[in-house]
């Protein structure tokens, strides 16, 4: 290239920076070039029993994650069947409740074992209660159903979940039954991540800006954190373990 | 008339009885028992001088008894001496061509002048030796002293200890080795290099013989500066600092520094000096990063200086091949996506590929409230990534990534320049790739595969659509999705539609589409979802869709094939950083490194779209020199497993590279690749590297099998110490009984009689 070309580079640069607040005002906001595939939007689990004891947590939890990150987030959640083909599209699903769960069928469980083997990541939150509850048992039994040969294990303190945006220091939710969450692993990252505190609760807000649940505002921030990391770690997977973070985080972590 | 018969000159004592053992042992004790009862009976002898001829007379007697058992003869033999072997061993390399003295003969002339004048003593020592022949270089070849007369110093190896086993080992069979004698000036280009190894030194001592050296030539007659060694490994990897050790040798000259240059194909790699007084060594190291992988030749040359007698061996070739360690690759995304995260997710499970990812997490549009302590972001590191680490990459993915806002566009130059010296570059689509990306007029417009529309020029196409495979991409092999082309189509209908694209502006001319819309087109031609292009030395793609991560998970809820997704992208990752094992056409030449006159020998290996071995495809391969002039242009056909193999006639010293092209013979128009070879040609042989004599060399192997060592000229054969014959060879023999006569039977009968008369005299019967 030319010294002339880089030359009318710079000045083309110069403009841009005069006119930086003019070209948002110009010119047109991002067409819905790209279909729903370059965009995060959650998917809950139908799993037919109240699936959706917080209908507008996810929606707030997504506008959230488009406030304070780059994520380019639907904030209208997809509802979908376990042996759903859509199901595949979104990489991250939610399941969540407040009484027992019912068996999946046979299909399900094969969907929800390959959907999870080649890519996607569950998240699962009791709203109803904790460690031995009616949600709780069933949750184990359908993972069981999904991965026989594995057990949820508590989730280490250290793991890349608690620093993929915000630095966490433990799990929180509205209520903290468990002061850790569990997990599956699969190819090195947790397939599925299951909490029983409540998270949703902590980020239900109807349309009218009203919480749905009362709480420790920290608290609450606290819990939109998690739920940014998690979405974080869904997208990035161990990203923020990369070597090239590892000194930042340390320092951070000591302050 | 019949010969005289030949005198008996030996003799031996043998013995004929025909009784066992255990009878003579029988026989013999009762002779004891009857000598014991026998002296018992003469205990009332009072004279003892009586006692003892009596037993004297009794022990004769019966001593001659046990002779008479055993039946005793004399062997009568003619024997004659077998001669010993002397391995007579002439070095005629090229080294022995060299003068023997300043002005003087050459080292060869003092062999041949010892062997006329001494040729007196040599046939003395054959009245006693069978003297066997050789003259050696590379191997030891038999022959007769004649062979001296016109013999040259020509060949380009030395093996003395070889030659020295192989004479040992030959010669005529049943004599024994009595020494071997050796003419040579111990610049031996094989065993020796490092000495008398511990190694060799059992060599030469499993010759059980004494070897006689004797030194042609004397280092005052050589000056000589000279690479004589280079030590580097055969592999390096690419970005990886290596050392390479260079010995220079120097004889005759005085002590100086000397300039030592490292070059790759003819291009100054390092450079030292090295100071160097006569007859000593002078070790350099270089210590440089190779920045591409590939086969290249590196040479290491020191000047020729005045007065110098042999110049061809102040260079000295080597081949290094160049590989990857570790595929690193840097993907940079502009925010966090699926796209984003199944690439991620391939490459780290990938052992081979070493990925660096930078994500923009947070823009400045977002809050950015929260203080950094609590956050686990990081600055942006563009200035270390793009100008000091940039060519540490393999490969650097831009994903969806605008690089505007991140004060990147001073470092696209870098980029762009990355790539033509050999890098590799994918643009990924997505709402800030390409046109949307503001790429247009960019130094990264100018090495993608695509041109970019301008801002406000519609850049993106929201539907879904299945990609059509293209001819270029049935048979590219990054598309190569299954088996065969039509697999591949068959893949690609399968899988999920791909949700919307970038809209580029035009192809580049040299580009090749793999992927295609299936009717949008741009500038007349189908609209590119894969494009590929070569960028000066570096490749570079364009896929212009952010959802190919459907080819994976969403392909597998729907029963496709999900490793669609996988194959894709490492078929790309292979492509881009040029692995080996994707090219169609392999060029491998038959040695890194000729002698001067060696015949090249170049296989062309070469496989059809399809990848299987193309049998008839015609082969071209341009023999380049390292001015770019073409030096051959050599042409074959593969044969049923594909090879094609080419010679040429030796060109001059020097590298060359070697550009293979071949196509089928019924698609003359359709390429099935070109691939880049190295060779090298020395300007010398081995042999003359290091020609100094070595006398040290061969008095150690004098000590060592207890021979003695000698200097040239000599006006006479030295006292040589050799084996003595051993083995003795019977002609005639004959057996003369000593038992079976009458004076041996009444000798017995006198001596019993005798003891008898005087026992009876004495009072003792």
């Amino acid at each position: 290239m030319s010294n002339e070309r880089s030359r009318l580079l710079l000045r083309r640069d110069l403009l841009r920076l005069g006119l930086a607040s003019l070209a948002g005002l110009l010119l047109p906001g991002r067409a819905e070039a790209f279909g729903a595939s370059s965009k995060l939007i959650f998917a809950l689990l139908d799993h037919g029993s109240d699936p959706d004891p917080r209908p507008t947590a996810l929606r707030r939890l997504a506008w959230e994650i488009v406030k304070r990150t780059s994520i380019d987030c639907e904030l209208d959640t997809v509802r979908l069947k376990a042996n759903s083909p859509a199901l595949f599209k979104h990489p991250l699903l939610v399941l969540t409740g407040r009484q027992g769960l019912p068996p999946l069928s046979a299909s399900e469980a094969a969907s929800l074992r390959r959907y999870l083997t080649y890519g996607g990541t569950l998240f699962v939150d009791s709203t109803e209660g904790g460690p031995g509850s009616a949600f709780d048992r069933s949750v184990r039994e359908l993972l069981l159903e999904v991965f026989p040969k594995q057990r949820l294990a508590p989730i280490e303190r250290d793991h890349v979940l608690y620093k993929s945006f915000y630095l966490l220091e433990s799990a929180g939710g509205r209520v903290v039954r468990r002061p850790y969450l569990e997990g599956i692993q699969h190819d090195d990252r947790y397939a599925v991540i299951y909490s029983q505190n409540d998270y949703l609760g902590a980020w239900a807000r109807d349309d009218l800006g009203t919480w749905e649940m009362e709480m420790d505002a920290r608290r609450r921030e606290l819990s939109f954190r998690f739920g940014v990391n998690l979405v974080m770690y869904a997208l990035c997977l161990d990203y923020k373990d990369d070597q090239v973070h590892l000194p930042f985080i340390l320092k951070r972590r000591k302050t | 008339m019949p010969p005289a018969p030949p005198e008996f000159n030996d003799w031996t004592v043998a013995l004929g009885t025909s009784l066992p053992g255990w009878a003579l042992a029988l026989l013999i004790a009762g002779l004891g028992v009857a000598f014991y009862r026998a002296s018992r009976g003469l205990a009332r002898e009072p004279r003892p001088w009586r006692r003892r001829l009596l037993l004297s007379l009794r022990l004769s007697a019966s001593v001659l008894v046990a002779l008479l058992l055993l039946e005793p003869a004399i062997q009568l033999l003619q024997v004659r001496r077998v001669k010993n072997r002397v391995a007579v061993l002439v070095d005629v390399s090229e080294s022995m061509g060299l003068p023997a003295r300043a002005g003087g003969p050459s080292r060869l002339d003092d062999v041949r002048a010892l062997f006329q004048q001494a040729r007196p003593a040599l046939d003395a020592l054959a009245e006693g030796f069978v003297f066997e022949f050789f003259t050696f270089a590379e191997r030891a070849t038999p022959g007769t002293p004649a062979v001296l007369d016109t013999a040259a110093a020509d060949g380009r190896r030395s093996d003395l200890v070889g030659a020295l086993e192989a004479a040992a080992e030959g010669g005529a069979a049943g004599r024994k080795l009595a020494g071997l004698l050796v003419f040579s000036d111990g610049a031996d280009t094989e065993a020796l290099q490092e000495g008398l190894t511990p190694e060799v030194r059992d060599r030469l001592e499993a010759l059980d013989a004494p070897v006689h050296t004797f030194l042609a030539g004397s280092a005052d007659a050589l000056q000589d500066l000279a690479v004589t060694r280079v030590q580097a490994d055969a592999f390096a990897f690419v970005r990886n600092a290596l050392e390479v050790d260079a010995t220079i040798r120097s004889h005759g000259l005085r002590e100086q520094e000397v300039p030592v240059v490292l070059r790759r194909e003819g291009r100054i790699v390092a450079q030292t000096t090295a100071k160097i007084g006569a007859g000593e060594d002078a070790t350099v190291t270089f210590r440089f990063t190779p920045d591409t992988t590939g086969k290249f030749i590196y040479s290491v040359s020191v000047p020729v200086l005045a007065g110098e007698s042999l110049t061809t061996n102040n260079q000295r070739t080597f081949m290094l091949k160049v590989i990857r360690d570790r595929i690193r690759v840097l993907q940079v995304a502009g925010r966090p996506s699926w796209d984003e995260r199944f690439l991620r997710g391939l490459f780290k499970r990938d052992p081979n590929v070493d990925l660096i990812s930078f994500f923009i997490l947070r823009t400045k549009q977002d809050d950015t409230t929260v203080a950094n302590s609590e956050l686990s972001l990081i600055p942006f590191p563009t200035d270390e990534l793009f100008t000091k680490q940039l060519k540490t990459f393999d490969l650097v993915i831009f994903q969806n990534f605008d690089y505007y806002p991140y004060e990147v566009a001073r470092y696209l130059r870098n980029v762009a320049d990355y790539v033509r010296d050999g890098g590799a570059f994918v643009m990924i689509g997505g709402e800030k790739s390409f046109g949307a990306g503001e790429y247009q007029g960019t130094y990264i417009e100018d090495i993608l595969p695509v041109l970019v529309p301008g801002r406000g020029a519609l850049s993106e196409d929201p539907n879904p659509f299945v990609p059509r495979l293209t001819d270029e991409g049935r048979r590219h092999p990054i598309t190569q999705l299954a088996r065969h082309a039509a697999g591949t189509e068959q893949v690609l209908a399968s899988l999920p539609e791909l949700e919307g694209m970038n809209l580029v502006r035009s192809l580049r001319p040299e580009a090749q589409v793999l992927l295609a819309h299936p009717f949008l087109q741009v500038d007349g031609q189908p609209a590119p979802v894969v494009a590929v292009s070569q960028i000066g030395r570096g490749r570079s793609m364009a896929v212009t869709s952010d959802s190919t991560w459907f080819w994976s998970l969403p392909a597998a809820g729907q029963g496709s094939d999900r490793r669609v997704y996988d194959r894709f992208w490492t078929n790309a990752l292979r492509w881009l950083v040029r692995d080996p094992d994707l090219t169609t056409l392999r060029v491998r030449s038959r040695k890194d490194v000729y002698q001067p006159g060696e015949k090249v020998e170049l296989e062309v290996a070469v496989r059809d779209q399809d990848y299987g071995a193309a049998r008839g495809a015609r082969v071209k391969a341009e023999v380049l020199a390292t001015d770019g002039s073409r030096v051959a242009l050599l042409e074959g056909t593969a044969g049923e497993d594909g090879v094609a193999t080419l010679e040429t006639t030796p060109p001059t010293p020097g590298a060359y590279k070697v550009i293979a092209s071949a196509s089928m013979a019924e698609r003359p128009d359709t390429s099935l690749g070109q691939e880049v070879g190295v060779f090298a040609v020395r300007r010398t042989s081995v042999e003359l590297l290091d020609p100094a004599p070595r006398p040290a060399i061969l008095e150690a192997i004098a000590e060592a099998t207890k021979g003695s060592h000698h200097a040239l000229p000599l006006s006479n054969l030295p006292e040589l110490d050799l084996v003595d014959p051993e083995i003795v060879e019977v002609g005639r023999k004959k057996s003369v009984d000593l038992w079976d006569r009458w004076g041996f039977i009444a000798l017995i009968l006198g001596l019993l009689s005798t003891e008898w008369w005087f026992r009876r005299r004495w009072g003792h019967l």
